[in-house]
């Protein structure tokens, strides 16, 4: 193997897969490498729960055996992953977090496992999460939340915990969070990685457990933008398990890869996400701000917008997500309540309180800020803001019901179904990440990949390692 | 964001939600839900605020809506 300048558990994807194609790199030595740095930095982040060693060294074996006869499957062929704990995997224990699943073993893989899987990717493990993908860190559920690799004493975000942080740490090259509020972006910009949330119905959610039928979003969490959109082509796609999937084309995205946003029109909605408020930190905002002066010296053209109903989101999106979780887990909350965690099980059982007149109206507020985000969306082509109000919170004194109180930055998108992603754009003055999100117009990652990639080609914060 | 206070039940009240929900749950669980689900009821004030008249629901939701 030739000396790399970095270490391997910080390649990215797109350097990987060129030494493995090339045969320069074995899948073996690369996932043996991963496992390593897993054995070295786990009992710290917590970030997986179960770690599937000797299989992962099989399938390496396998990828290894398939590259040297020429049969090289692309850029996610030998390349290690690891899966939020929701994700079915066939054979292998499927907990959601909780206690209720503890010794749920699916029989079949999702279907995003499954593409991952026939793309060569190493299936490493599982992720730690947080229950049943809602709420935040709960000391009270069977595996301990995982930490954060800027500041161990911090907050990973969630719910896709463990995703945030084995990605960040170069526990795995890549990850899939899922997403109803916030999940994908959120851990992402907290623990300073790409996390993407695709257009509802651009991937399947099949095999996957649900937290709310119609915002629940699969997606893909990475070191860089380019490895995001790596990822994103292995799962996309229709899914006859999934009747929300759609049958449009999926383009190639790696053509989306370029430096080049002239042209573009850029709409802040600054009446929202840059608002005076208390609950938003001064120091994201002063940082996103220069997020959007990297952009507009790319030649993208920035024009504020006005988007009224976005104060309803918060709003609209946990009654639709409680109400629909409560449907769904309503026979093990009356049966079997003490096997959730305290903070879910609350939760949960909100959403049983809520009533028909609630969900409904909630819809149609919803669909009110679908119209009004169709409307700008005619006028701009993308639309960027922090991705989150705060930077990673310090577990002493946390307090679960913040996210209640204030405004969400990611949840119009789970609402509206638009694509959007988060990607690092700098850091606090505490050494926490900071992410900028960036939405399009429905099925437009390719634009929304695109602004991404010539944001951080220019800004470069993934040259950038957490300290772990 | 948008801020209501009009949807405050009482403590009894709270009691009476849970048990037509079916939730089973103790007296001292419900008195400790009970602030929790204070904070979530304004959001149920914040849906209510918005005047739809006689707008229909409509499709909820379409993967492929590409416009307004």
């Amino acid at each position: 193997m030739p000396a790399l300048d970095t270490d391997i558990h910080y390649l990215t994807i797109k350097q990987a897969s060129e030494l493995l194609r090339s045969q320069e790199l074995s899948p073996v030595e690369l996932t043996q490498a991963f496992l390593d740095r897993i054995d070295a930095t786990n009992e710290d982040l917590l970030a997986y729960i179960l770690v599937l060693k000797e299989q992962a060294l099989a399938d390496a074996r396998t990828a290894e055996a398939e590259i040297l006869r020429g049969d090289y499957k692309g850029p996610m062929h030998g390349i290690p992953f690891a899966l939020k704990d929701l994700y079915d995997t066939a054979d292998v224990r499927t907990t959601s977090g909780s206690k209720v699943d503890i010794d749920r073993v699916p029989t079949e893989d999702a279907t995003t496992t499954a593409r991952l899987k026939a793309a060569g990717g190493i299936l490493m493990g599982k992720l730690a999460m947080h229950e049943f993908a809602l709420g935040g860190p709960d000391f009270t559920t069977p595996f301990p939340p995982a930490r954060n690799p800027w500041n161990l004493d911090h907050v990973t975000g969630g719910s896709s915990s463990g995703s945030g942080a084995a990605v960040a740490a170069g526990q795995c090259m890549g990850a899939l969070g899922s997403c109803t509020g916030g999940s994908i972006r959120g851990p992402a910009s907290l623990c300073g990685i790409v996390g993407l949330k695709a257009t509802y119905g651009r991937v399947s959610r099949a095999g996957v457990v649900t937290l709310s039928w119609s915002q629940d979003h699969c997606g893909p969490m990475t070191w860089t933008v380019e490895d995001t959109a790596y990822m994103l082509q292995a799962i996309a796609g229709y899914d006859p398990k999934d009747p929300t999937t759609s049958q449009a084309a999926v383009p190639d995205y790696s053509l989306s890869l370029r430096e080049d946003i002239r042209g573009l029109t850029i709409g802040v909605p600054r009446h929202f996400f840059f608002a005076s408020d208390p609950s938003i930190n001064p120091e994201v905002l002063s940082t996103v701000e220069k997020g959007l002066i990297v952009l507009q010296e790319l030649g993208a053209n920035l024009e504020e917008v006005t988007i009224p109903s976005l104060e309803y989101v918060r709003a609209a999106n946990t009654i639709i997500m409680l109400s629909e979780a409560y449907a769904f887990h309503e026979g093990n909350l009356k049966s079997r309540p003490q096997d959730f965690g305290e903070m879910v099980r609350d939760r949960f059982r909100i959403g049983g309180l809520f009533s028909s007149s609630d969900y409904v109206q909630a819809q149609r507020c919803r669909n009110l800020v679908k119209k009004e985000f169709a409307q700008v969306l005619q006028k701009v082509d993308l639309l960027v803001s922090p991705t989150m109000t705060q930077p990673a919170a310090a577990f002493e004194g946390f307090d679960s019901t913040g996210t209640v109180r204030g405004p969400s930055f990611t949840a119009p998108y789970n609402l509206t179904g638009l694509p959007a992603i988060s990607v690092p754009c700098g850091f606090t003055a505490a050494g926490l990440p900071v992410g900028m999100q960036i939405a399009g117009k429905p099925f437009d990652e390719p634009g929304v990949i695109r602004a991404a990639y010539a944001y951080q080609q220019r800004a470069r914060w993934f040259e950038r390692r957490p300290p772990i | 964001m948008a801020s209501t206070e009009g949807h405050q039940v009482s403590l009894e009240q709270f009691k009476t939600m849970t048990e037509l929900a079916g939730l089973g749950m103790t007296p001292e669980e419900i008195e400790q839900l009970k602030p929790l689900y204070d904070l979530y009821a304004r959001y149920i004030d914040i849906v209510h605020s918005v005047e739809f008249g006689a707008e229909e629901i409509g499709v909820t939701f379409h993967p492929d809506w590409p416009s307004a």
